[in-house]
């Protein structure tokens, strides 16, 4: 074909596309339209799928997060140059108010330890930890998770707190083989039981969908000052007590939480093995749902993994 | 069919990439999610790109899938991103004929195309929490969309006139 014939058949074609774009385009919008509404009926097999779909994508997303990393060691890099100088200042006021702590610490250990011993306490089990990479942050207005490297492969399990450096990223809600989805702390179904300040007033910290969460207290008149500490309270069982979460600070008549954690940096994160006896209710029903499909699939009824009660 | 796929492929790993952790900021944190609607901004300048509507839905899914939102949503947006920047192919194109795309003409109509997107996204979050999308996060969105489709514009550009070149009759490759 002589390249005149070319160029006129590319004009034919680029005048025929905004047409045949529209239409296509309608048709695709109502299919989204229609995928929008049955994924609010939220059914285990949608879960199952999203799930396969998110252990098969993690090779190409694990690639994906290498290529990235340059951008993400340049900012690093910023972030710390530009404020070098005070964090210098910081650390040095720091180490000098530690100091003093320190010898206050070692006396508060030495009384703990008798009157543990006096008291025969038992000793809480260890806990262990799998340190993973995040791969994906979900930033959307309906969701603030994260998906991680790694999977029930390498011992993660629903329910099982996560934490970073400075304190709780948030929990696992859903692993694959080879992925899990972490539900941060900011996101708005996120509920955690915590204790705030010196007189570890009960509270529950909600997901505020920005980079700080509110806190909602359970005693009315119950006082929280601008500063106080706030921590896992570990009612319910599923988080341990004492997990650093942030601050609480009051902005006009609510009380919101400034997080230790950079919910929007993360970069690898610890997943806490706690062992909960919740983590069984949890995880039961996942593996059921993820059951479903396979049990479908094989044309088993009533499989093991199908069946809640057992 | 071939430069369909390529097309496809392309948005589909522009779209991985665009939803992996690049550590930036909370306040700037719509500017990753932005980089898909350029590249279907620019693919819809360029009269030699063949990015159709099922590549851009399968992105949208995509996203969906990886963000663990409400499957449909991700796929819903880029289709209207797709919607308004065909419309502006179409509006230019009558203007300066067939001719291949410019970097910057796809620069300065993603301006337009990306306010209708951060406001179809900012409609949404206010749906769910009032207030989570600041004036100044939105008008970095738009930038940051503009700059991109210039950038994509450009490299589009040279891909296709490079595969154009090594197609034509006397290319010693082809002699």
């Amino acid at each position: 074909m002589s390249s005149l014939a070319k160029d006129r058949f590319a004009r034919r074609a680029v005048q025929d596309k905004p047409r045949s774009a529209r239409t296509s385009v309608m048709v695709f919008m109502l299919v989204a339209a229609a995928l929008l509404a049955s994924s609010q009926i939220d059914h285990p097999l949608l879960a199952a799928a999203r799930r396969h779909a998110s252990d098969l994508l993690t090779p190409a997303l694990t690639a994906a997060n290498a290529l990235t990393e340059p951008v993400r060691a340049l900012g690093r890099q910023l972030r710390s140059h530009s404020s070098l100088v005070a964090e210098v200042e910081r650390l040095k006021g720091e180490v000098q108010r530690l100091s003093a702590w320190e010898a206050r610490a070692k006396e508060l250990e030495r009384r703990i330890g008798h009157l543990t011993a006096l008291a025969r306490v038992v000793d809480e089990p260890a806990v262990g930890f799998v340190t993973v990479r995040v791969i994906v942050e979900a930033r959307s207005p309906f969701v603030r998770t994260a998906l991680v490297g790694a999977g029930r492969n390498h011992g993660l399990r629903p329910g099982y707190p996560v934490i970073n450096g400075d304190g709780l990223v948030g929990r696992i809600v859903d692993a694959g083989d080879r992925s899990a989805r972490l539900l941060l702390l900011s996101d708005p179904a996120s509920r955690i039981p915590v204790i705030v300040g010196a007189a570890s007033v009960d509270a529950i910290l909600l997901g505020g969908g920005g980079s700080s969460a509110r806190l909602t207290l359970f005693a009315n008149g119950a006082k929280v000052s601008d500063g106080d500490e706030v921590v896992t309270s570990g009612v319910g069982g599923l988080f341990p007590r004492g997990l650093r979460i942030g601050v609480a600070r009051q902005v006009a008549a609510d009380l919101t939480v400034e997080l230790y954690a950079h919910l929007d940096q993360l970069d690898y994160v610890s997943v806490l093995q706690f062992q909960s006896p919740l983590l069984d209710i949890i995880d039961r029903d996942r593996v059921a749902a993820s059951a479903l499909p396979r049990n479908f699939a094989s044309g088993a009824v009533g499989g093991p993994g199908a069946e809640p009660g057992k | 069919m071939i430069a369909r796929a390529a097309a496809a492929i392309a948005f589909l790993s522009i779209t991985l990439l665009s939803a992996v952790s690049w550590g930036v900021p909370s306040a700037w944190h719509l500017v990753p999610v932005m980089i898909p609607f350029a590249y279907i901004h620019a693919a819809a300048h360029e009269p030699r790109a063949a990015l159709g509507a099922a590549a851009t839905f399968a992105g949208g899914v995509l996203t969906d899938t990886l963000t663990d939102g409400p499957l449909g949503f991700w796929a819903l947006l880029y289709l209207v991103g797709y919607l308004a920047s065909t419309q502006s192919a179409t509006l230019v194109s009558d203007w300066r004929g067939n001719r291949p795309m410019s970097p910057l003409v796809a620069m300065l109509t993603a301006v337009p195309v990306a306010s209708v997107v951060v406001a179809a996204i900012a409609a949404a979050a206010t749906l769910r929490d009032p207030g989570t999308m600041s004036s100044g996060g939105a008008l970095r969105s738009i930038i940051a969309m503009a700059l991109a489709s210039g950038l994509i514009g450009v490299g589009m550009n040279a891909a296709l006139s490079r595969r154009r070149n090594d197609q034509a009759p006397g290319h010693p490759e082809r002699a």
